[in-house]
C-alpha cells in the first residue's frame, strides 16, 4: 500500500544523508565493537534471567504452593504478569499492521523494535499461564489433537480459547517480523565485516538478492500477513479479557471488557515502545530516523488508548451503581476505593486517568525525556489495574465468611521481576545481532520523500 | 485535477424530500391521535436511527480532523453537509420528551407491580426520573448541535478566502470533541434505548453505538459521494472508492465486534436479569428479525466488502452503502420495538415516522448548502487529497 501523500509537519525522516551513508548509519551499530553500557546492562538482565530460571525452577519443584494464591484468590500474581506482558505485545503488532493499513509512515523507523518487543514479551507471556497449570509437561492438553483416551478441552472454558489466541499471536508475529527482515539480513550478509558473521546472516537471509522477483513477492506477502495480523491486535486481548468477563465474579462479567482490554493493552504496549525507543534514538545517535514526530504520534496514541482506558472506567463505575447489583457496587465502591488494595487502585486511576492528559501538549510529546518518565507511569499503572481487576475482584466475593487478604511471595516478585530481566536480555542481544531500525523500508522512505521533494520543487 | 468551484444549487431534490417527508408527517399526527404508544415508539426508532447517522458523520469528521487526515478532504463537505439536521432531530425530540410516559416504565414506578424490577426503579430513580432525563437530552442534543456548527462553519470559512489557520483550529476542536462525543453518546444510548429496559444493563453499549453510527455514517458518506461523483460535483477517483470502501468495511467490523461481544458474554453468563432482553429478541416475534441482523446486516456486506474489486467499484459500492444504511433501521429498530410489546414487529407507523424523520432531515441538509461549495476546494490540502492514490 502505498500512499502518494507527503506529510504534513515535521518530516518522518530528516537530514540529507546520501543513500550509503544512511545504510551504514542504520546497519554498523550491528558491527561496531560493543560498548561497556552494553555489556553492563547484558549482565544486569542476565541476572534477571538467571533470578527468574531459578524461581521457575523452584516453583516446578516444589509446586505451586509457593506462590501467594489461595482461594479465593486462586488467580493472583502470575495471571496478573501473563496479562500485563501480553498486553505490552499488542503495540508492535498495531504498528506493523493496522499502521501500515493506514498508510502511515511514521510506523517504517520503529516497527522492527516494536515486533522484537511484541515477540519477547509474548514469550514472557506465555511462561505465566504454563507455570500456573501446576504441572507444566501437561500443556499439551490445551492443545485439540486426536486423544486417543477420548480428553478434549472444554471449549466452553477461555483457557483453551487463550493457548489459541497466544499461540496464533506469537506464530504470525514471528513470522511477519522475520519476513521484514529478511532484506535487511541480506544486507547484512553483503556489508558485515568478517567471514563468519557474513556466513551466518547469509543462511538467515534465506537467499535474498533482491530481485525485482523476489520483491514482488516480499510485497504480496507483506500485505497478506498485515492483513491477517491485524485482527489478532483487536482478537488476542479480546480473548483474554473473556477468561474473567464470562464469569459471574463481581467486578469481571462485563460486556465492556474486550475493547476495554484491547485499549489498555496498545496503551501499555506504545509506553514500552517509548521505553525501549528513546534510549536506542539517543545512544545510537538515530534522531535522524526516529524523529520527534514519532515521538509525537506515539505520545498521541498513549492519549487516544489513554481515553479509551479512562472512558472504560468510568463507564465501569457508572453502570456498577447504575445495574442496582450490590456486590457489582460494593466492589467498584468500596472495595477498589477503599478497600485493603486501595493504593493499588489508586495508583492504577492516576497512571491511567491523570498521566496520558499530559500528552494534550505537543511541547511534553516531543520532549523524550519526559515521554519516557511518563510511559514508565502508564506501565505502572497497567500493571495496576490488573491487579486491580484480577487479585482485587477476588479478594471478596460473594461469600464474605470466605474474604481473603492476597499477598505475593518471594516466589512471586523473583518471577516478575525475572521476566523483566529476561525481556531486557533478548532485547539487549536483538539490538547487538539484528538491524533494529528497517534498513530497506528506511531507505525506500528516504527515497520517495525526495522524489515528492523534487516534483514540489518543480511545481 | 481540481474541482471547478461551483456553488451547490439546491435544485428540486430539497422540495421532493420536504414533500414525502411532510406528507409522511401527516401520517404521523394522525397516528399520534389514534395510537400514541406505537406512534411514539415508531417515532423514537426513526429519530434515533436519522441521529446515529448524523452523528456518524460528525464522528468520521472528528477522526479525520484529528488524524489530520489527507483524502478525507475531497468528501469532507459531504459529511459536514448533515452538521445543521442535529438542531433539527432536535425540536424532532420534543414529541420523544412529552411522550416519555408512554415509553419509559420507569416513569411511573408506583404502577410497577414486579417487587424486584420496583427495587430497581426506586434505586435508579435519582438518575431515571424524567426532569433530570429531559435535561440530559437537551444538553446532549444541543452540545452536539454546537459541535456539529462549529465543524460546518469553519469549514466554509476556507469557501471565501484561503485561511492557514482553519485546519489547526479545526483539529484542534475535533481533538477537544472525540472525549466529550463518546462519553455523551454513551449516555444518551443508555438513557433513550438501555433504560426502555430498565432492569437490563449491558457495560458495551456506548461502544456498541459508537459503533452502529459509524458504520451509519461512512454509508452515508459513500452513498453521498457516488451521487455528486456521478454528477461530476466532486473530484473523487477510484482511490477514494477504495478508501471510503475500506473504512465502511473497518466499521462494520467493528460494529460486529461489539455487537457479537455484547451478546457472547451475557449468553455465555446466563444472568438472569441480562438475559431477558435478548431472549426477548431472539424467541418470538423478532426472531426473524434477529437473524436477519446476523445474516443480513452482518454476513452479506461482509463476505461482500471485504473483496477488493468491489470497494474500487463505484457503482457496487454504492449499493452495499445503500443496502447497509437500509439494514440500519432494522438494527435501530430490533433495539427499541421490542420493548413495545410483543404483539407486532412492524407497524404503519414505523415507514411513516422514518420517512417523515429522514425526508425531514434530508430537506434541512440539502436547503442549508445552497450557496456553498460541495467540496473545500480552498483548503491547503485539498489539491493533494485529489491526487490520492491507494493500491
Amino acid at each position: 500500500m502505498n500512499s502518494s501523500l507527503p506529510m504534513a509537519e515535521t518530516p518522518v525522516l530528516t537530514g540529507e544523508l546520501s543513500p550509503t551513508m544512511l545504510h551504514e548509519q542504520l546497519l554498523s551499530p550491528i558491527w561496531k565493537p560493543h560498548t561497556r553500557l552494553f555489556l553492563f546492562g547484558l549482565v544486569l538482565s542476565g541476572m534477571g534471567t538467571l533470578l527468574a530460571v531459578f524461581a521457575i525452577t523452584y516453583t516446578v519443584w516444589r509446586g505451586t504452593g509457593v506462590w501467594g494464591n489461595n482461594i479465593p484468590v486462586a488467580w493472583a500474581f502470575p495471571i496478573i504478569n501473563f496479562v500485563w506482558w501480553i498486553g505490552i505485545g499488542h503495540a508492535g503488532t498495531f504498528i506493523s499492521a493496522i499502521l501500515l493499513l493506514l498508510e502511515q509512515r511514521w510506523r517504517t523507523s520503529i516497527n522492527r523494535v516494536a515486533e522484537a518487543m511484541t515477540l519477547f514479551a509474548v514469550a514472557q507471556a506465555a511462561l505465566f499461564p504454563l507455570l500456573h497449570l501446576g504441572r507444566p509437561w501437561f500443556a499439551y492438553w490445551l492443545i485439540v489433537y486426536p486423544s486417543t483416551m477420548h480428553l478434549w478441552p472444554n471449549f466452553k472454558s477461555a483457557l483453551p480459547w487463550d493457548a489459541a489466541a497466544v499461540f496464533t499471536y506469537g506464530s504470525v508475529s514471528l513470522l511477519f517480523w522475520y519476513l521484514g527482515l529478511v532484506p535487511d539480513l541480506a544486507a547484512m550478509r553483503d556489508r558485515a565485516p568478517g567471514r563468519l558473521r557474513q556466513r551466518a546472516y547469509g543462511v538467515f537471509a534465506l537467499g535474498w538478492r533482491g530481485s525485482v522477483q523476489h520483491w514482488r513477492h516480499y510485497r504480496v506477502a507483506y500485505g497478506l500477513l498485515g492483513g491477517l495480523a491485524t485482527p489478532l491486535v483487536l482478537s488476542v486481548h479480546s480473548v483474554v479479557s473473556t477468561d474473567y468477563a464470562i464469569s459471574l465474579v463481581p467486578g469481571w462479567h462485563e460486556t465492556i471488557f474486550p475493547p476495554y482490554f484491547v485499549g489498555g493493552a496498545i496503551y501499555s504496549g506504545f509506553a514500552m515502545v517509548i521505553i525501549l525507543m528513546v534510549p536506542i534514538r539517543r545512544i545510537f545517535r538515530m534522531a535522524n530516523v526516529v524523529t520527534t514526530r514519532h515521538l509525537d504520534a506515539m505520545g498521541k496514541m498513549l492519549l487516544v488508548t489513554g481515553w479509551i482506558v479512562t472512558y472504560s472506567y468510568m463507564t465501569e463505575w457508572f453502570y456498577a451503581w447504575y445495574g442496582g447489583d450490590q456486590y457489582e457496587q460494593y466492589v467498584f465502591w468500596h472495595q477498589y476505593l477503599f478497600g485493603p488494595a486501595a493504593p493499588v487502585v489508586w495508583t492504577a486511576l492516576f497512571c491511567n486517568m491523570v498521566v496520558p492528559q499530559f500528552f494534550w501538549w505537543r511541547r511534553i510529546r516531543q520532549n523524550d525525556l519526559l515521554s519516557w518518565v511518563l510511559s514508565v507511569f502508564v506501565l505502572v499503572g497497567m500493571w495496576a489495574e490488573r491487579f486491580m481487576i484480577i487479585a482485587d475482584s477476588l479478594q471478596r466475593d460473594y461469600l464474605p465468611s470466605a474474604w481473603f487478604w492476597y499477598g505475593p511471595t518471594w516466589v512471586d516478585w523473583s518471577i516478575f521481576v525475572g521476566t523483566i530481566g529476561f525481556f531486557s536480555f533478548l532485547f539487549l542481544l536483538f539490538v547487538r545481532f539484528v538491524p533494529f531500525i528497517p534498513t530497506a523500508e528506511v531507505m525506500e522512505l528516504a527515497h520517495e520523500m525526495k522524489k515528492e521533494r523534487q516534483r514540489e520543487a518543480a511545481a | 485535477m481540481t474541482a471547478t468551484p461551483i456553488p451547490y444549487r439546491g435544485g428540486g431534490g430539497v422540495w421532493i424530500a420536504l414533500t414525502v417527508g411532510a406528507a409522511a408527517l401527516v401520517v404521523d399526527i394522525v397516528g399520534f391521535a389514534v395510537d400514541p404508544t406505537r406512534t411514539l415508539f415508531a417515532w423514537l426508532i426513526a429519530v434515533v436511527y436519522v441521529l446515529t447517522i448524523v452523528i456518524g458523520l460528525m464522528g468520521i469528521l472528528i477522526i479525520a480532523h484529528t488524524m489530520n487526515a489527507g483524502w478525507p478532504t475531497v468528501v469532507r463537505r459531504l459529511a459536514e453537509t448533515a452538521m445543521p439536521v442535529m438542531p433539527v432531530l432536535g425540536l424532532m425530540f420534543i414529541p420523544i420528551l412529552l411522550g416519555l410516559n408512554r415509553l419509559y416504565p420507569w416513569t411511573n414506578i408506583a404502577a410497577v407491580g414486579d417487587p424486584a424490577m420496583h427495587k430497581i426503579l426506586v434505586h435508579k430513580a435519582p438518575y431515571l426520573n424524567a426532569r433530570f432525563f429531559v435535561l440530559r437530552s437537551v444538553f446532549y442534543l444541543a452540545l452536539w448541535s454546537l459541535f456539529g456548527l462549529l465543524l460546518r462553519r469553519w469549514s466554509l470559512a476556507t469557501d471565501r478566502e484561503p485561511h492557514p489557520n482553519l485546519r489547526p483550529r479545526l483539529r484542534a476542536l475535533a481533538a477537544l470533541m472525540a472525549p466529550l462525543m463518546g462519553l455523551t453518546l454513551t449516555a444518551a444510548a443508555t438513557d433513550w434505548i438501555m433504560s426502555l429496559a430498565p432492569e437490563w444493563i449491558s457495560y458495551i453499549f456506548g461502544f456498541y453505538f459508537m459503533a452502529l453510527s459509524l458504520m451509519g455514517g461512512a454509508a452515508a458518506l459513500t452513498l453521498a459521494t457516488a451521487w455528486n461523483d456521478r454528477r461530476s460535483r466532486i473530484p473523487v477517483t477510484l482511490s477514494h472508492y477504495y478508501a471510503l470502501g475500506r473504512v465502511l468495511f473497518t466499521f462494520l467490523v467493528l460494529w460486529a465486534y461489539t455487537a457479537y461481544f455484547n451478546y457472547f458474554i451475557t449468553w455465555i453468563a446466563n444472568k438472569p436479569q441480562e438475559v431477558r432482553w435478548f431472549v426477548q429478541r431472539s424467541v418470538g416475534p423478532f426472531r426473524a428479525e434477529s437473524w436477519f441482523i446476523i445474516l443480513g446486516h452482518f454476513g452479506f456486506p461482509f463476505l461482500v466488502l471485504i473483496t477488493y474489486v468491489i470497494k474500487r467499484h463505484r457503482g457496487l459500492l454504492a449499493f452495499m452503502a445503500a443496502y447497509l444504511l437500509a439494514a440500519q433501521y432494522f438494527e435501530v429498530h430490533w433495539l427499541i420495538a421490542p420493548e413495545r410489546g410483543l404483539t407486532r414487529v412492524f407497524d404503519w407507523w414505523d415507514p411513516a415516522a422514518v420517512i417523515a424523520v429522514a425526508g425531514l432531515s434530508l430537506a434541512a441538509a440539502l436547503w442549508s448548502q445552497r450557496g456553498h461549495l460541495l467540496a473545500p476546494a480552498f483548503d491547503p490540502r485539498f489539491a493533494e487529497a485529489a491526487r490520492y492514490e491507494s493500491w
